[in-house]
């Protein structure tokens, strides 16, 4: 069904992302997998994680062609895109973005994390706010019942709050095609 | 009244180590303070592969070989499975404080309560008599050093037992062999260190200064000797550690 | 899907240990089974069991030696540089045919190497064992739900055969997440076995010695039983997956990560009509000659796909089907191979640009 990736550096929190999302796919019956690249480093340096969204078995978890590119900043967009499918989907998030044009082959969608997340006073939920914007311009699942999981997700690691849903919501709403 | 002294039960199959050698003394004591501690059954008892390895077949109890030097680590496996048997080691020390160094030292870091017995005859019993790093004496001759060890090429002997006196364990004690009240001392401190194990206190070790005739090429007479004269003067006879604050 | 849980592989591995009814687990942490070891440190003690942080994988080894000697079940893991250190202790084990289920979770290089995925330990693991020629069976998942059902089957196989299974993971299988449904909790009973010291025996009892081969019997005949129980476990325990292989034109042989990439290999090669297969051993050892057996009439070769510099499978590829097979090797070595890297190797290989792999 589709092959994503979300990138950035580390602390941006696109491991949890991913993880996140696989979650919620799993829930709504879809086969998943998810991988990390992992090094040496133990903070910082480049973060991305491949999630496999699908029907049937999965074979290859580590997908050498994109349907989704979730990037959380410019060099890993730069580092990507090349891998996606025509017709793919990337998502920019743009508060760290200076390029403004995109190839046309692609649905290029971004959203300003860094201004959402200051005013919900949620520093660390940038990822949650790519990923309304991942089900906006994808329509990969409901977007009620995916926060409606959300929810769910947090309040099951007891870390439940209202501002979370408020930040994947926006990015929802506000993410716009580039 | 004369005492009879009888071989202990325990002990049902005879065994080849050389004339004169340590190890049947230290086995016999072993048996007398298992069957006068009443621990005959539950007794397992793990050997190193050398020359302690030839007491698996004479004690009448379930036994264990490992690898070479790893006998702390192996006790350890078989003590935290039925922590309410007696696991004793029987081992020589090269096993003990060469090439299973660090098993000794992290069984008593872990404070495993096994009872350690280690046989200090100052050489590699089995392979040959080679030198052993931990305890032949500065100057003795043995195969692999044949001019007599020479610190600048082989380092010194260390006393193990004042190593282990840093950890947090629950007895450590050196006794001798080469006279009756020697071996009645060395009887009671393999005791004690049964009777720490059956009380759950901790790690205990017990080493023997035992004489190795075949391979210090003297006499067992002279080999007795040379422990009392030689080997004592850096290894001595006494208690490094004692949970229970007996005498030391 | 009932009850499924989204684990890592290694996580699988260690929580499906536990319901296999392992209460005994020694190792040292080595990336990227590192996992293994903290799962079994915060999960171990409510079931009862041990675990110990060793001082080494060699101290490690010994341990388990030690309560694997009691009848428990026991397992330790690691990667590897700790992998080699394991060895001593699996010789011994195979010595005296003591179960063992051992975990080597697979990463690139050789010395040091990386931590990152890696394959190049299939030698060590079928080949393996330490001195002395013990042959263990070695078992290799390729999903997070292998590392559960294969790891809980481990424990049973190493009783059934008394010999150690090695569980041949990789860093892609073990850090990766997917859906898993655990096996069922069961209870082990220990002291079942007369070959296993116990914790007291009556001075009648007959005792046990747990020693560098079975004393209990004479070198040839320990000899013979050793060999009968590697013929037997070589004929019984063959197990690998076949993946469209009826109409191919060439058949994919990978295992663990490489054979996922395969499948996704297969799938596009056949929507653009060139006809790929795959064999996937899950049986590393015994290797699964009998999949070989029966070719289609339809195949003009064979490709082994492996992260390794050399073709490690290619020899036993070669031996189950007695060279009669135009043999090829896609080696990725540090790299997990490319779904479209296979593919375009393979029309090469149609093409006639590819020369044959030669073993050595």
């Amino acid at each position: 069904m589709a092959d994503i990736m979300f990138a950035g550096i580390g602390g941006q929190g696109v491991l949890t992302a991913g993880k996140v999302l696989i979650e919620i796919a799993a829930e709504n019956g879809k086969n998943v997998s998810w991988t990390s690249e992992y090094s040496a480093e133990m903070r910082g340096g480049t973060a991305l994680c491949r999630v496999v969204i699908s029907d049937e078995e999965i074979g290859s978890p580590y997908p050498d062609l994109l349907d989704v590119l979730c990037c959380m900043t410019e060099s890993a967009y730069d580092k990507y895109v090349d891998v996606m499918r025509d017709g793919g989907t990337i998502v920019v998030n743009s508060s760290l973005f200076t390029r403004t044009d995109f190839p046309k082959e692609y649905k290029v969608y971004g959203v300003d994390t860094a201004k959402i997340t200051s005013e919900e006073g949620n520093g660390r939920a940038a990822n949650l706010v790519i990923m309304g914007a991942m089900l906006k311009a994808t329509n990969m699942l409901d977007v009620n019942e995916f926060e409606k999981t959300l929810d769910a997700y947090f309040a099951k690691k007891g870390k439940s709050n209202p501002s979370n849903i408020k930040c994947f919501r926006r990015g929802y709403e506000e993410a716009a095609e580039m | 009244m004369a005492k009879t002294y009888k071989k202990p039960e325990m002990i049902n199959q005879q065994v080849g180590w050389c004339p004169g050698c340590g190890h049947g003394i230290i086995q016999r004591l072993i048996a007398e303070c298992c069957e006068e501690l009443g621990l005959v059954e539950k007794t397992v008892q793990v050997v190193d592969i050398a020359c302690a390895y030839w007491s698996i077949d004479t004690l009448n109890a379930d036994g264990i070989a490992g690898p070479h030097g790893r006998c702390a680590a192996v006790a350890t496996g078989i003590k935290k499975v039925y922590p309410d048997s007696n696991v004793y080691v029987h081992a020589g020390d090269g096993c003990s404080y060469v090439i299973g160094l660090s098993e000794t030292c992290f069984a008593a870091e872990r404070n495993v309560p096994i009872t350690m017995i280690v046989v200090n005859n100052g050489v590699f019993g089995m392979t040959g008599g080679q030198m052993c790093a931990a305890t032949t004496l500065v100057g003795d001759k043995t195969v692999s050093s044949k001019k007599g060890r020479d610190p600048e090429v082989a380092g010194k002997p260390y006393d193990m037992l004042n190593i282990l006196s840093n950890y947090d364990i629950a007895y450590a004690a050196r006794g001798a062999l080469y006279d009756p009240k020697h071996i009645d001392q060395t009887k009671k401190m393999i005791k004690k260190g049964f009777q720490n194990q059956m009380e759950k206190k901790g790690f205990s070790i017990i080493e023997v200064l035992s004489p190795c005739p075949t391979n210090w090429k003297l006499s067992p007479s002279d080999a007795m000797e040379k422990i009392k004269n030689e080997n004592e003067q850096f290894f001595p006879v006494k208690v490094y550690v004692d949970v229970d604050g007996g005498d030391k | 899907m009932a009850d499924f849980k989204l684990m890592k592989g290694n996580e699988a591995i260690a929580e499906s240990a536990l319901r296999a009814g392992c209460r005994f687990y020694a190792g040292y942490p080595i990336t990227p089974q590192s996992e293994i070891l903290e799962y079994m440190s915060a999960n171990m003690a409510a079931r009862g069991g041990v675990f110990i942080q060793g001082e080494s994988e060699i101290a490690s080894m010994s341990m388990l030696w030690g309560a694997a000697a009691c009848g428990e079940r026991v397992m330790t893991s690691s990667s590897g540089p700790g992998f080699d250190l394991k060895q001593e202790g699996i010789s011994y084990l195979a010595s005296y045919n003591l179960p063992a289920v051992i975990i080597d979770v697979m990463r690139y290089g050789v010395g040091d190497g990386e931590i990152t995925e890696g394959q190049d330990s299939y030698w060590l693991a079928t080949r393996g064992g330490g001195h002395g020629d013990s042959r263990q069976i070695v078992l290799a998942p390729a999903s997070v739900q292998e590392c559960a059902d294969l790891t809980y089957l481990a424990f049973d196989l190493a009783e059934k055969y008394r010999t150690v299974v090695l569980l041949l993971s990789d860093g892609g299988i073990s850090q990766m997440i997917e859906k898993v449904v655990l096996p069922e909790e069961k209870e082990h009973d220990k002291s079942k076995f007369d070959w296993a010291i116990k914790g007291y025996k009556e001075l009648d009892e007959p005792k046990v010695k747990v020693t560098n081969l079975d004393r209990s019997m004479d070198y040839d005949e320990y000899d013979q039983m050793m060999r009968d129980k590697f013929a037997e476990m070589h004929e019984n325990e063959q197990r690998w997956e076949e993946f469209m292989t009826e109409d191919a034109e060439l058949i994919l042989v990978a295992y663990g990560i490489s054979s996922r990439i395969c499948k996704s290999a297969v799938r596009r090669a056949r929507e653009q009509g060139m006809k790929l297969g795959l064999i996937r051993p899950i049986s590393a050892w015994p290797f699964p000659k009998k999949g070989f057996q029966n070719l289609p009439e339809s195949v003009k070769g064979l490709v082994t796909v492996e992260m390794s510099l050399s073709s490690q499978l290619g020899l036993d590829v070669r031996m189950a089907t007695e060279f009669k097979v135009p043999l090829y090797g896609y080696l990725t070595s540090k790299y997990v191979p490319t779904t479209q890297g296979i593919v375009d190797y393979c029309k090469d290989i149609l093409a006639g640009k590819v020369k044959e792999l030669e073993v050595f």
